[in-house]
């Protein structure tokens, strides 16, 4: 009887140790950019861009940037990323960025990635208000060479001008998941396993009482 | 009399639209060695222009970005007694403004306004939107050699903002005196309570003359 006991025991332990491998391997195949990463993003694509964009201010949340446009009317665009990024991305499936809006008005974001054979992924452009960030995912399976990634940008846009005359967009390029995440971030998943595991494991305990 | 009411109020200059127009950065503009401010127009408006004056990261504490008249720039304002210009502050962040003017000896400059920020484009006149007031009683109006309107915050303003966007505006009404209407109304109303006076006099002297009259009979 104690001996049944103990291997049910046993077999318990390991299919949590499994199961909390195999949620930890789930999550990780998510890469966000780090700190530094971002540091280096600045304004490419200079041939086909209509603004201008600068870094004016770093934290550890990230970098805030600024994206002005001049004389422009209507539709008008401008990227910020990183050329010749050379990141390996290899064991991860998909790519997240959360930007967040501090400008007056509402703008229009999205991001891209490009891998060494050219190959590009976009995510939807998101309109983002004032004061609001979002989270966008990026499915990077459709790259054939995520082992070599060449460029990582972001598009910022709008109907220029905006209310009040607006042609200046004022907006952060977050580390992690930003200020408001919008996916549950690893170390509460653990904590909400591990405790639907004890509660199961409770359960058991006073059935068999 | 009215005309001479209405000319006296007019005794304040202000730079035009297409001098709005051609105002220019102050200095080298932003670079990773200094604290320099760049300042870009950005869009035109009715009466003026839209610009935006930004630090980068490695500005901190108090700074400051300027425009400029360009350098041909001259004026004789000796009909005059004050420079008056708008200004609107079109940012989310609040920042202080302030305007100067050189005549060729002396720099004359209006108090610092801190204007607060908007959202979605609502301007509050007298919080996100005030006129910048110069003195120029004192000054040689006949050498005005600059103006200039300088932007300052104490950055990053809010913990991260180094962008300031801003209006400036042609000045329409005196910020000193009553309003056109309102004395004109006033002046008015003063001729026609001395008419109705006067009337009522002589309505009253000819009804005494008449009583008297009439008595005598």
């Amino acid at each position: 009887m104690l001996l049944k006991n103990l291997y049910k025991k046993y077999l318990l332990i390991i299919f949590s140790l499994f199961s909390i491998f195999f949620s930890y391997q789930s999550n990780a195949s998510t890469v966000f950019l780090s700190l530094d990463q971002i540091t280096e993003f600045e304004q490419i694509h200079l041939s086909n861009t209509d603004g201008f964009s600068y870094a004016t201010h770093q934290n550890e949340n990230g970098v805030v940037f600024l994206t002005y446009f001049v004389l422009q009317s209507g539709q008008a665009s401008a990227d910020v990323g990183k050329e010749n990024a050379l990141y390996d991305w290899s064991d991860f499936d998909t790519y997240n960025q959360s930007i967040y809006n501090y400008d007056e008005n509402a703008w229009t974001f999205s991001i891209s990635v490009a891998d060494i054979d050219g190959n590009v992924v976009n995510s939807d452009p998101v309109s983002i208000l004032p004061d609001e960030n979002n989270i966008f995912t990026l499915d990077l399976l459709s790259l054939t060479s995520r082992d070599i990634i060449d460029e990582v940008w972001v598009t910022v846009s709008g109907d220029i001008p905006l209310p009040g005359n607006d042609a200046v967009s004022e907006w952060e390029l977050s580390f992690g998941l930003g200020s408001a995440g919008a996916e549950v971030p690893l170390p509460p998943t653990l904590i909400l396993y591990l405790l639907g595991m004890s509660s199961i494991l409770i359960a058991s305990r006073c059935k068999n009482t | 009399m009215l005309l001479i009411s209405a000319s006296a109020r007019a005794n304040f200059i202000t730079l035009a639209t297409p001098e709005i127009r051609s105002l220019e950065q102050v200095g080298p503009g932003v670079s990773m060695s200094t604290n320099n401010a760049s300042s870009v127009l950005t869009n035109y408006t009715l009466n003026g222009a839209t610009f935006l004056t930004f630090w980068l990261f490695n500005s901190d504490g108090n700074s400051e970005g300027s425009i400029q008249t360009p350098e041909n720039w001259s004026a004789n304002w000796e009909e005059f007694d004050s420079f008056q210009q708008q200004i609107i502050n079109r940012d989310e962040s609040p920042w202080s403004f302030k305007a100067s003017i050189f005549d060729g000896n002396s720099i004359y400059e209006s108090e610092t306004l801190l204007l607060e920020g908007i959202r979605e484009g609502q301007i509050i006149p007298g919080v996100s939107e005030e006129t910048l007031y110069v003195d120029l009683s004192t000054a040689n109006k006949s050498t005005i050699e600059w103006v200039r309107f300088s932007v300052s915050g104490d950055l990053p303003v809010n913990n991260y903002d180094r962008v300031a966007e801003y209006e400036m505006l042609v000045q329409f009404g005196d910020i000193n005196e009553v309003p056109l209407p309102a004395s004109a109304f006033l002046f008015a109303s003063a001729l026609a309570m001395m008419v109705v006076r006067k009337k009522s006099l002589n309505y009253m002297h000819s009804t005494e003359s008449m009583s008297s009259y009439e008595a005598r009979l």
